[in-house]
């Protein structure tokens, strides 16, 4: 949803280019506190996950910070965290959140970390359905699946659609659909999960996640560093976090709604 | 600043003298077998030693002496010099045919000529270049082009490799102002930059400004470049052409009229998706990606006095996929000109001038939609130059741009589910007047002073948005048809001077302020189609390059070794960066997306050119630096900009073996981009994060590249020549950087390894070349 035809031109232009795994000395920045913090309103859990930075070459074991103290507030309502392992917390509710704002603020070792989240109105999948498509070039032969929805007209929306396949969550740098309705807002549409194959029987499970500017910022300015290897980027920056204080990560209070498809099965009845 | 300029202006009119009778000898000079008028010409007095002057770029020329004899000097570098005598007691039309020199082997070429002009003119910061003198050198894909060869000029750096984008002393890549014959060319780049839209065959010459840039000239805030089309062999007619592996080119010119009017059409298409058509693949064979150019000039000779000449540029690139995609973008632009000699003294040239950029993507299928995005320019430009005694030579003008900005349009099919969108258009009005005086104070001073008036209004029809402190659009203001906006613009002093040292040296020094109005937004390191340029307005002001130079320049061995050394600092004001994740196309606030900072540049340049016998070509270094600081960028500490590169050193040869065969080489080092790498990473929604902390802090590793060339020279006769052209690009096959990324490592999950992607290595090509 991103890529926009330059970046196709330049894959046609690469015919010559060959690559090599070079050494780099990268200078070791003081660790930085890094929180990830999902509220929604479907029935899995809401989690807070918080991490600190290390070094960018060394095998990767993410420095978990513990006894953080957690509170999110509706103006109606504060919820509390627990801690169900290390660096992971989980709001302390059962039942789902309604589409409201929510502040978030996380305490660690005495310094403070603030966000604001709008959880908009859920946006529903009107339908899946999936289509055989030829073999083209720059992609394989196989079934395509697509979704549908209906954009609410009297707002700005922003969407972020994640998929599993057979349960499987799908989450390199080019699974991530982020969509705003700018260009058909208040249009029935139907999208394709683009440049995806998938073989007959598989099961699809796609979820539409209604999220607001921000997250959407977030993860579009993400996109930008995990995807940051043609020329199409500028200097790559950390994303844009609604965090205070400086910390890394994101906020984001959404609302989903998911559905699945068997494909190569009948396309009535989703 | 203003006073010390008007200071300077008294100072300059006590140095006048009383008159005696004195006369004018002027007219052109053109080239003797084609009829074609020479620019850069130098015609000297012999009696007077240093007093003489140069065509300007009509091949027009002026010298005022008192009355008398005088033994004229004519010279063009490739030419053969002339000498004659002239009998001033009348104003004395003098026109001069120089005949183009035959290719010799001796090492002593010129006897008794002292082509010092890199010494003797007041330019400096300059390379004049044209496609004769270059094409030996070696190119990528045989193709040979200007833009490359002028980054082997000292200040001059590249985009990237085989780019055709270039930067100038710390400037950025849209503050050079590229004219073809006066029209400015908004994207003069094909297929990603790695092409220029310059067809070597169309081009007579090219200048390149980057230190003192005359009155005249303005606009953008680092350098100009002003190429000339051919403008027709007035005598004969003759058809050139070459055959390349990238692309073929064919060149038509001659007489309309003998002697009288002439035209020159040339055409050059690529043809690299001809090879797509022979695959077996199906998809392959529907997929399209060529470009062409057209160059057209005709000019007429009305009479002495007059000399009208129309000249047009149509080029474009199309990128297509069967009947889903199609993807074209080029430039148009059209010139007609009037040179006007009101009398011996007063050279008149007025030019109407048109300048279109625009590009088109088209989709079709469920998305069935068309997105597109132009520039269009109309621009009135009155010159004129008055060569007012032996001592002064004053140049004014006005000039007018009116500017159409169509920002992005997207324009759905029947069946899209897509709305039609369309971003108001932007217009606006650039103007600005000039004068300027050339003045010898003494046969060892000469002065040049200037001054611009640019300005820039923004008018209606248009929304202009107030934005808050963070950069949202708070409010709208819809303004009416010619409603004026905002005007915006300033006093531009340009100064100079040139002091002779002796008869083959020099000292140089000069001072320049130019404003930018126009300003392009790219989110790539290299020239892209979707490129858009923004007019500035109440929320972007124009930038600005204030400049101060000063040279030394020395000639050695009769001339036949020039040597400069120039240094400067340039300082620029209100320079654009974006915002995070700013998203530049078809946004109609893009003015919110941007964030505003300053830069500065320094350096020394270094130049050693041999011009003439076997072996010639030339050595050039420049040590820079580059900066820049935005207060929301990098916590608001200054950092080195991308192209910021400390040593860049190019070396070209040239050297005849024999009357059919030359050899060129071509090595060139430079330090690697400023570039940001992360120093820390992190995990997040299962991604492998990279934590940056500082802007451009790390370096790309340094390039270098040799390339070889050689061209045979088959057969040579009157009426047919023909020759061959080899090249090796990237010859010890060096893998220079294009960019790196880093990713993890295969079958080492949570290890980053850090992966360089280069693009050419030894790339040969062979291209033939004939002439009837």
């Amino acid at each position: 949803m991103k890529r926009n035809p330059v970046s196709i031109l330049i894959i046609a232009l690469s015919f010559a280019s060959c690559e090599r795994v070079i050494d780099i000395n990268l200078n070791e920045a003081n660790p930085k506190i890094v929180i990830e913090a999902n509220i929604h309103n479907n029935n899995s859990d809401c989690l807070v996950k918080i991490t600190r930075t290390g070094n960018y070459f060394l095998p990767y074991t993410p420095e978990k910070v513990s006894k953080a103290v957690i509170s999110l507030t509706n103006q109606l309502t504060e919820y509390s965290f627990s801690e169900i392992e290390e660096g992971v917390y989980r709001i302390n509710k059962i039942g789902k959140l309604i589409p409201t704002s929510y502040s978030l603020s996380v305490n660690v070792d005495g310094e403070l970390y603030e966000a604001v989240s709008k959880m908009p109105t859920p946006v529903r999948l009107n339908y899946l359905n999936f289509e055989y498509v030829e073999e083209t070039y720059l992609q394989d032969a196989g079934y395509r699946v697509n979704f549908s929805l209906t954009d609410p007209k009297d707002e700005e929306n922003h969407y972020r659609v994640r998929y599993s396949v057979n349960g499987e969550l799908q989450n390199d740098g080019n699974d991530y659909y982020l969509i705003t309705d700018e260009l058909f807002n208040g249009n029935s549409v139907q999208m394709q999960l683009y440049g995806k194959r998938f073989d007959k029987g598989d099961k699809v499970t796609v979820e539409l996640m209604s999220i607001d500017k921000n997250a959407y910022d977030y993860f579009n300015t993400l996109l930008d560093v995990i995807a940051q290897s043609t020329i199409e980027s500028t200097a790559p920056a950390n994303p844009k976090s609604n965090f205070s204080n400086g910390a890394l990560g994101y906020f984001s209070a959404y609302s989903s709604d998911i559905k699945f498809i068997i494909v190569g099965e009948s396309n009535l009845g989703n | 600043m203003k006073t010390r300029f008007t200071l300077i202006l008294l100072f300059a009119g006590q140095l006048l003298h009383a008159q005696e009778v004195w006369y004018s000898i002027y007219g052109t000079v053109t080239d003797q077998r084609t009829g074609e008028s020479l620019t850069g010409a130098t015609i000297l007095i012999d009696n007077t030693k240093h007093t003489g002057t140069v065509t300007n770029s009509y091949g027009y020329y002026s010298i005022l002496v008192p009355e008398g004899q005088y033994k004229l000097r004519v010279q063009f570098m490739g030419y053969d010099s002339k000498e004659f005598y002239v009998t001033a007691h009348e104003n004395k039309l003098v026109n001069i045919n120089l005949s183009e020199k035959p290719v010799q082997l001796d090492n002593i070429t010129i006897r008794g000529e002292k082509p010092d002009r890199n010494i003797s003119s007041i330019e400096m910061g300059s390379a004049r270049l044209n496609p004769k003198q270059i094409e030996s050198i070696p190119v990528l894909f045989g193709e040979p082009d200007i833009l490359k060869t002028i980054q082997l000029m000292p200040g001059v750096k590249s985009a990237g490799e085989g780019n055709s984008g270039f930067y100038v002393r710390g400037g950025g890549i849209d503050q050079n102002l590229i004219l073809l014959d006066e029209a400015p060319v908004y994207n003069a780049s094909h297929l990603l930059g790695f092409f220029s839209v310059f067809n070597s065959e169309a081009i007579r010459d090219a200048t390149l400004l980057k230190g003192s840039i005359p009155a005249e000239y303005g606009g953008r805030a680092s350098s100009v470049l002003d190429i000339k089309m051919k403008e027709g062999n007035l005598k004969d007619y003759s058809l050139t052409g070459s055959i390349g592996l990238i692309s073929s080119n064919l060149t038509l010119e001659g007489p309309i009229k003998s002697e009288k009017s002439s035209f020159m059409l040339s055409a050059r298409r690529t043809y690299a998706d001809m090879f797509l058509k022979l695959a077996g693949d199906e998809e392959l064979k529907n997929t399209s990606l060529y470009f062409y150019d057209l160059n057209m000039k005709t000019n007429f000779k009305l009479n002495e006095r007059n000399r009208l000449y129309l000249s047009g540029y149509f080029g474009r690139d199309n990128f297509g996929f069967a009947d889903r995609f199609g993807f074209d973008w080029g430039s148009k632009t059209g010139t007609l000109r009037w040179n006007h000699i009101f009398n011996e003294r007063l050279f008149f040239n007025s030019s109407l001038i048109y300048s279109d950029y625009s590009y088109d993507i088209n989709l079709r299928g469920t998305s069935d939609v068309t997105m597109r995005s132009e520039v269009r320019d109309i621009n009135l430009k009155e010159d004129f130059t008055f060569y007012k005694n032996s001592r002064s030579t004053l140049k004014f003008g006005v000039n007018i741009i009116y500017h159409n900005f169509v920002p992005g349009e997207i324009i759905p099919g029947e069946n899209s589910v897509y709305n039609a969108l369309k971003i108001t258009d932007r217009k606006a009005v650039e103007s600005a007047v000039y004068f300027s005086n050339n003045r010898v104070v003494s046969p060892k001073f000469q002065l040049y002073y200037g001054l611009r008036l640019a300005l820039f209004t923004n008018i209606g029809p248009g929304d202009f948005y107030v934005l808050d402190a963070n950069g949202e659009v708070r409010d709208t203001t819809t303004y009416e048809k010619f409603k004026l906006v905002k005007t915006q613009g300033g006093i531009e002093p340009r100064l100079g001077f040139n002091y002779m040292i002796n008869r083959s040296s020099s000292i140089k020094g000069s001072a320049t302020r130019i404003y930018q109005f126009v300003h392009l937004l790219s989110n790539s390191t290299t020239s892209t189609p979707t490129d858009v340029w923004l007019p500035s307005s109440d929320n972007v002001k124009p930038q600005m390059a204030d400049q101060v130079s000063l040279g030394l320049f020395k000639n050695f061995n009769k001339n036949r070794y020039e040597s400069s050394l120039e240094v400067y600092y340039k300082h620029l004001y209100n320079q654009i960066d974006y915002k995070n994740g700013a998203d530049l196309i078809f946004n109609s606030t893009v003015e919110s997306e941007l964030v505003f900072g300053k830069g500065w540049s320094y350096g020394a340049e270094c130049l050693l050119k041999k011009n003439y016998g076997r072996l010639n070509g030339w050595i050039g270094y420049t040590w820079s630096k580059t900066m820049r600081q935005f207060d929301d960028i990098n916590e608001g500490l200054p950092f080195p900009a991308r192209h910021d590169r400390t040593h860049d050193l190019s070396v070209v040869g040239m050297y005849k073996l024999s009357n059919k065969v030359t050899v060129s080489a071509t090595w060139v080092y430079s330090t690697g981009d400023a570039v940001t790498f992360p120093s820390g990473r992190y995990e997040i929604d299962g991604q492998i994060v990279g934590y940056y902390t500082e802007r451009n802090g790390y370096r790309m590793p340094s390039t270098h590249r040799l390339d070889l060339g050689l061209t045979w020279t088959r057969k040579k006769t009157k009426k047919f020549e023909s020759s061959w052209n080899f090249s090796v690009y990237n010859a010890y096959a060096h893998e220079n950087p294009y960019y790196i990324y880093f990713q993890e490592v295969e079958d080492q999950p949570g290890t980053q390894e850090a992966v360089q992607v280069s693009l050419f290595k030894i790339i040969p090509s062979v291209s033939y070349k004939f002439k009837f």
